[in-house]
């Protein structure tokens, strides 16, 4: 997306010129296209085999909770609050497992759901 | 035995028998995905409606694991 | 057995190759930072060599018909720009840069530890982390220089009622604390154990083949280790995809916060 660092101008008439004659006309529409390209609001990520898959979710959740416990540990050690810190942190760092875990769900179904506006196949009356 | 090391001692041992409790969330966590794929093998085009439900399910199963997870760490750090 | 079984952690152990020296402290035993030149520093140094020799190799000449070398890297550049094109919008081309010394720094690290006797830098979590921090840090900074205090409508999601927010919005800030954790465990997990596995089942070819008659059944973690060697090349790149996809999405959130 810079300026090319070869800035020299081939002769008008050799091939080099031949070549790049239409270049920035090419990289105008091919920067149209780009810029055309509808940019899906929801956020996609690629297909992933199914262990990547499980062990992202997994992690997702493992890691809110070691967050809800390690902070909800530093609470009580900082106030005098012991054992509430480490309770509550705990359980809403597991709803914010599950929270993390719906939304990566959702994330990869979005990434692998066919487009709405494929031509399915003619269907039975099932809808 | 002086109390000091008797208090430890319990409290490991009860932070560990709370653990077995994780063991009964995780079969249940099994059961309802388990049971989650045999239904949508049988019926592929409900299974996307049931998804909430399947999230749902996991986090109340989950959450007796996280008691019992709560149960440890209680006793492990703030008895 | 007669001698020991190889230890399946002990490639992943750290050793000085040369001391620096030790800063700061006050002279006695353990005392202050002591800097000296790892293997693991070692392979980080190697990984960045070969990153910059391949795509100073594939630039050098930038014919209009490119060669092998150069049509590598400008698949390789395709590869990063569409995908932090397509989770971010145009507008975060701007982290390109970012993304794609992340994704190549962690592709090349992983694949690096694949070669046998090689030192893998992500198996340690020090490093993830560090490269998570990386990340979670500049979502953060930018996305309170760019948005201000609006940022912090990524903690409320839109849509709710004024009642639940004083629920959700402690759950939204573990969730979004959670995220570096998260980015960095999967990534050194999945390396460790993969590094694990593959020596254990490399020490049993060892172990089996020591015992004697035993050692016709060897051929069977052989086959384990050989079948494991490729889910393990296929997950090293693997991972460093989904740390770099990973890294748009987060980055994503800087740039519009309140989802």
């Amino acid at each position: 997306m810079s300026e090319p660092r070869d800035d020299k101008r081939p002769e008008p008439g050799s091939d080099a010129h031949r070549a790049t004659a239409d270049l920035e006309a090419r990289i105008a529409r091919a920067r149209g296209q780009r810029a055309a390209e509808a940019v899906p609001e929801q956020t996609r990520t690629g297909d992933l085999s199914g262990l990547s898959r499980g062990f992202r979710l997994g992690s997702e959740f493992v890691a809110a909770i070691i967050v809800g416990a390690g902070l909800g540990y530093l609470v009580d050690m900082f106030l005098p609050t012991r054992p509430w810190g480490l309770v509550v942190l705990l359980l809403l760092g597991f709803a914010a497992g599950v929270v993390n875990v719906v939304r990566a769900t959702a994330q990869m179904n979005a990434a692998t759901a066919v487009p709405k506006t494929t031509p399915a196949l003619p269907d039975d009356e099932d809808d | 035995m002086d109390p000091e090391a008797a208090k430890l001692m319990g409290k490991l041992i009860g932070a560990g028998i709370a653990c077995i409790g994780m063991g009964g969330a995780g079969v249940g966590v099994g059961v309802i995905f388990g049971n989650y794929l045999s239904g949508a093998l049988r019926n592929p085009a409900a299974a996307a409606s049931q998804f909430s439900n399947l999230i749902f399910g996991f986090a109340v199963t989950e959450a007796m694991g996280i008691f019992s997870l709560v149960i440890a760490f209680l006793l492990l750090y703030a008895v | 057995m007669a001698e020991q079984p190889i230890e399946p952690i002990h490639q992943f152990r750290i050793t000085n190759l040369f001391d620096i020296g030790t800063f700061g402290g006050n002279g006695t035993e353990g005392s202050g930072t002591h800097l000296a030149f790892t293997n693991s520093a070692l392979f980080m140094v190697l990984t960045v060599g070969l990153i910059l020799a391949f795509l100073i190799l594939g630039s050098n000449r930038r014919a209009i018909i490119p060669g092998r070398m150069q049509l590598m890297a400008e698949m390789t550049y395709e590869f990063v720009a569409n995908m932090v094109r397509d989770t971010t919008g145009t507008e975060g081309m701007k982290f390109f840069p970012l993304v794609a010394s992340l994704f190549l720094f962690v592709l090349v690290a992983n694949l690096f530890g694949m070669f046998p006797y090689f030192f893998t830098v992500t198996s340690h979590l020090i490093v993830t982390v560090m490269l998570a921090l990386i990340v979670f840090l500049t979502v953060v900074i930018y996305g309170f220089y760019k948005n201000g205090p609006r940022f912090l409508k990524v903690f409320v999601p839109s849509g709710i009622p004024w009642y639940i927010i004083w629920i959700v919005v402690p759950i939204e800030v573990l969730s979004f604390l959670s995220r570096p954790v998260s980015h960095s465990l999967r990534l050194w997990g999945n390396v460790l154990a993969g590094h694990i596995v593959l020596k254990v089942f490399g020490g049993m070819v060892v172990a089996l083949l020591a015992a004697g008659a035993w050692g016709v059944v060897s051929i069977l973690p052989f086959g384990m280790a050989v079948a494991m060697t490729g889910l393990e090349v296929l997950v090293a790149a693997l991972q460093a995809f989904v740390f770099a996809v990973l890294t748009c999405v987060y980055l994503h959130d800087a740039m519009h916060p309140g989802h």
